[in-house]
């Protein structure tokens, strides 16, 4: 059984491409102000790991259908011939020159294709449109008729009126703002043609539904990732001991929020590419930090000791060095050469530890100072980037790829965090402490991302 | 279809994963979905296998810096393996140094290679389960001091002396470990931990091979003396509790009470070895004494302790270093497991080959129409007629007069006539009302407005109807398009600027000098 296909016809400029592009989920289908953008059928399958379920047409639109109808009329054929006309008009003029737009849109509904006529509901209803509609209803092909309202004003009752009369199904369908269970709804309405392709059109409607949810687990997990990340990120500068550690707060703290922001950047574009949305251009206040206080300092020694290591190194050795001297006396010393041992090391590596940042070898010092900022403390910053990336994931998930405007994030992210119940919010709580004391990302990602998974379902 | 059963990732193969994850990042998911899912389709077996199999698929011959990296790494490892074993072997020449005065001490023998290494053992602790380890006191103080003289951490020391390839390679492993940090810790804790055993084992290995070198080829006299007053019953107690491991089957190298008094020998005076008393001079000034004494004494039992030493640094000193470092392997290869099972990237790539993939965009590349360009430099005719003629396209909704006031208003022409083309009408009524105005011009000047809905497109079968009028008019004769937009009173007024700029477009096309565009007031809002 082949699997069916549908064209999407109607007068240009009334959304076609838009129906498509919202449909096939694909931004990249061309839409313009002006007509005749489209010249050439241009076919969308959905396939499942190949197997074809079923193909939309995008069409180019009618540009002579009075003459075409003219054309027609004049060939005087009863009701049985009207489809064999239509045929033999197509093959005429295929070629010709004279009919390019008309012939390219009904090759494919003459190969079986169901017709989708599409309309816009904002503008007036005319008699223009009546020449096409008789010529798509000489085909003999189911049909549907969707009305999209492009602009503000509403006429869909004249459309109703006049397309009831000529299809057998009309709908409804916001091609730009239509949410994702319109989508489908229209789906099983395209099965509703024809019996034969009831069961393509319900396994479509299953698959996309089951792709739906993995897409939420997956900018689930992309926003849990990106969440721990900048949770987790710092810079850091070693300096000479000489240096003033204030001079490179300034500097220090600007790569820390660049590193932030671009982290947060790639997170965004993860979760566009997660729906398929790769053209959109977003705008959207940089993310700020809340704390006042991000810099810790350390010494570093050579060896790629820090101060703890190095302290108890000269600890470890000097107990040894002690050890020794209170083997030799017999035990007399009652193990007070280890315990002063100990002590001398840790003192001379407290101490002395400084030193070793004044020393040189091959011009390359034994230590020095390490400026570190960040990773961010304050206990709000979590739920900042997590209701901004909610946020995020709110606008783009509704929206249609046949929407062109800048997807613009307003500084209102706090309302999904509102509906996250006090057990998830604890959850949170637990996970946002976790890496605020030192856990890798890696480690907290999963449970981060069931609780964001929850979080965006219930939304 | 390949079969792959879930199985341990080795190290080289972690790094290969992560190169080519790391590899993938720019690429674009579709792409990759495409690409993984194909694969994913070919595959059996657990997450692991399916991934590596993947790995196989998709990475190019040549590009793996694991070789490289692996190849340094077993170079340096080789490296520590040499350093120990030659560290063992000078050990052994120190501590079973005899040159014929004094015996080789027994109890120094166990401190070194027996004692010494047990408290080594301690670097057990390293190796317990993070849990365990934080219940411990003070365990993070051994750890950190340990970890400070590791032998292993001088691997990154070692990688200098390698040839320039193979350091990249090893370092660009250091820093992939230094970026995921919290992520490869703990390979690079068990790399260590495991360059360190092989060490020991390889030092261990050098003091028995060194001990046997000076048994099989030297005259060694073995003793034993303690500055601490133990007596023989006392030592014999010590050698016979170290023995147990090895006594029932080895009982030559469990030494007995005769050899153990027969073998000892003190320093200072009021001392003794094998029964001779020394008479207090000391061990320097006794030494003729002593070497005589020794002359008394049978060879045989002064050589008697070789087989427990070497028992004891084999049961107590290689024994436990082994079982160390086959400990450490394995958990050096339950490390990279985890690692790779935590590798970023690596949860969306096991779901980009499980997931069906759901396509539903165009493989076809779009072909796109032009809808022309306005022309600047069309030369433009000026309108000499005073009067004009209506044609309402298309069923504009406006009345006759209401159209006719708003022309004559905006182009200062007066209306003859208003008729109807397009829309409703039929072709033959388009022809009609062409031939009724190029009568109408023949028998006096005429402009022919058109008024047209500015919000719907110019289609081909408008420019169709102009271009036929055209004809049958001749050069000359004014057409004047006027795309009008109805007001919410339905006043007619001027058009969106988009969609004037989509009719200026379309006449331009045309390329007709007489064929212009005019408009109407903005309609007041």
């Amino acid at each position: 059984m082949t699997s069916p296909v549908f064209a999407v016809v109607g007068h240009p400029n009334k959304g076609k491409s838009s129906v498509v592009s919202t449909l096939a989920h694909d931004d990249s289908v061309g839409i313009a102000a002006q007509a005749g953008t489209t010249v050439a059928c241009r076919a969308y399958p959905m396939r499942v790991d190949g197997e074809l379920i079923y193909t939309l047409m995008d069409t180019p639109g009618f540009q002579r259908a009075r003459r075409a109808w003219e054309w027609l009329q004049q060939q005087q054929v009863t009701a049985a011939e009207h489809r064999a006309a239509v045929v033999r008009f197509v093959a005429l003029h295929r070629d010709s020159g004279a009919y390019p737009d008309e012939c390219e849109l009904l090759v494919p509904v003459l190969d079986g294709a169901g017709i989708l006529y599409v309309v816009d509901g904002s503008l007036p209803y005319g008699p223009e449109y009546e020449a096409e509609m008789e010529i798509l209803r000489w085909t003999g092909q189911p049909s549907l008729a969707l009305i999209n309202c492009i602009g503000i004003d509403d006429h869909v009752d004249d459309w109703k009126a006049a397309l009831g009369q000529y299809f057998q199904v009309v709908r409804v369908f916001d091609a730009v703002n239509a949410p994702f269970r319109a989508r489908l709804d229209l789906l099983r309405a395209f099965g509703q043609l024809e019996q034969s392709w009831s069961a393509s059109l319900l396994r479509a409607v299953e698959i996309l539904e089951s792709e739906r949810a993995r897409q939420q687990h997956r900018a689930a997990r992309a926003i849990g990732e990106m969440l721990a990340d900048m949770l987790s990120k710092s810079t850091t500068r070693h300096l000479s001991t000489g240096d003033d550690p204030k001079q490179h707060h300034d500097a220090l703290e600007r790569e820390f929020m660049e590193k932030l922001r671009e982290r947060e950047r790639r997170g965004r574009v993860a979760v566009e590419g997660v729906y398929d949305h790769h053209l959109v251009e977003r705008s959207e206040t940089d993310v700020e930090l809340l704390d006042r206080d991000l810099f810790s300092t350390d010494d570093w020694y050579f060896w790629g000791l820090n101060r703890r290591q190095l302290v108890t190194a000269g600890a470890t050795s000097g107990a040894v060095v002690g050890g020794a001297v209170d083997a030799t006396l017999g035990g007399a010393s009652f193990f007070l050469g280890s315990v002063i041992g100990a002590a001398v090391g840790t003192a001379t590596a407290v101490f002395g530890g400084s030193q070793l940042t004044q020393i040189k070898v091959l011009t390359l010092p034994l230590g020095g100072l390490l400026l570190q900022c960040g990773p961010t403390r304050h206990e709000n910053f979590p739920y900042v980037v997590m209701g901004r990336a909610l946020h995020h994931h709110r606008s783009l998930a509704g929206r249609t790829h046949a929407d062109r405007t800048e997807l613009a994030l307003s500084d209102e992210p706090a309302v999904g965090l509102q509906q996250v119940d006090s057990d998830a919010r604890k959850s949170l709580d637990a996970i946002f402490r976790r890496l605020r004391s030192g856990a890798a990302p890696h480690e907290v990602s999963d449970e981060l991302t069931t609780l964001i998974e929850a979080i965006i379902t219930a939304e | 279809m390949v079969d792959q059963t879930d199985r341990v990732p080795t190290f080289a193969q972690l790094l290969d994963v992560a190169e080519q994850l790391q590899r993938d990042e720019p690429r674009a998911d579709g792409e990759l979905r495409r690409r993984d899912r194909e694969i994913g389709r070919r595959v059996e077996g657990g997450r692991r296998g399916r991934v590596l199999a993947w790995l196989g698929e998709v990475r190019q011959e040549g590009e793996s810096s694991a070789t490289e990296a692996i190849r340094s790494r077993r170079l340096i490892l080789s490296a520590l393996v040499v350093l120990g074993f030659a560290f063992g072997v000078a050990a052994s020449r120190v501590v079973f140094s005899y040159d014929g005065t004094r015996p080789v001490n027994t109890i120094e023998v166990l401190a070194v290679f027996v004692g010494a290494q047990a408290l080594l053992v301690l670097t057990a602790i390293a190796m317990l389960p993070a849990g365990v380890r934080q219940r411990l006191p003070l365990v993070g103080v051994v750890q950190d001091g340990l970890a400070v003289f590791s032998p292993g951490r001088w691997q990154p020391a070692l990688s200098q002396l390698l040839p320039q390839a193979q350091r990249e390679a090893f370092d660009s492993v250091l820093g992939r470990g230094r970026i995921h940090q919290k992520l490869f810790g703990d390979v690079q804790k068990w790399a260590v931990l495991l360059g360190s055993q092989a060490f020991g084992v390889a030092f261990h290995v050098g003091t028995l091979a060194g001990c046997l070198y000076l048994v099989l080829f030297t005259d060694l006299a073995f003793g034993w003396s303690s500055t601490l007053n133990i007596e023989s019953a006392e030592l014999h107690a010590v050698t016979r509790t170290l023995s147990i491991p090895w006594a029932s089957w080895f009982p030559e190298a469990a030494p007995s009470i005769s050899l153990i008094d027969a073998t000892h020998y003190f320093r200072l005076g009021g001392g003794k070895i094998g029964g001779l008393n020394l008479g207090g001079e000391g061990l320097g000034v006794a030494t003729e004494a002593v070497s005589k004494t020794l002359d008394s004494i049978d060879p045989a039992s002064l050589g008697g302790w070789w087989p427990f030493c070497v028992a004891a640094m084999v049961t107590y000193g290689l024994f436990p270093r082994l079982l160390m470092w086959v400990l450490a392997r394995y958990r050096f290869a339950v490390a990279v497991g985890v690692a790779f099972d935590r590798l970023p990237g690596l949860a969306d790539l096991v779901d980009r080959l499980d997931t069906p993939l759901v396509e539903t965009s165009s493989p076809d590349a779009e072909r796109i129409g032009s809808a022309g360009a306005i022309d600047p430099t069309l030369p433009r005719r000026e309108v000499t007629a005073r009067r004009c003629a209506i044609v309402n396209w298309a069923g504009l909704d406006l009345t006759d007069d209401a159209l006719s006031s708003g022309i004559e208003r905006a182009l200062g022409l007066s209306v003859v006539c208003v008729t109807g083309a397009g829309g409703a009408h039929t072709m033959a009524e388009d022809r009609a009302v062409q031939r009724n105005l190029t009568e109408m011009h023949q028998q006096a000047e005429l402009a022919i407005v058109v008024g047209v809905r500015s919000w719907e497109p110019p289609i081909l079968e408008f420019v169709d109807f102009v271009t036929e009028l055209r004809a049958e008019l001749g050069d000359g004769v004014a057409i004047i398009v006027v795309p009008i937009a109805l007001g919410s009173s339905g006043e007619p007024g001027a058009p969106l600027e988009t969609d004037r700029e989509q009719w200026q477009r379309r006449i331009d096309v045309v390329g007709d000098p007489w064929l212009s565009i005019r408009l109407l007031p903005e309609i007041p809002s």
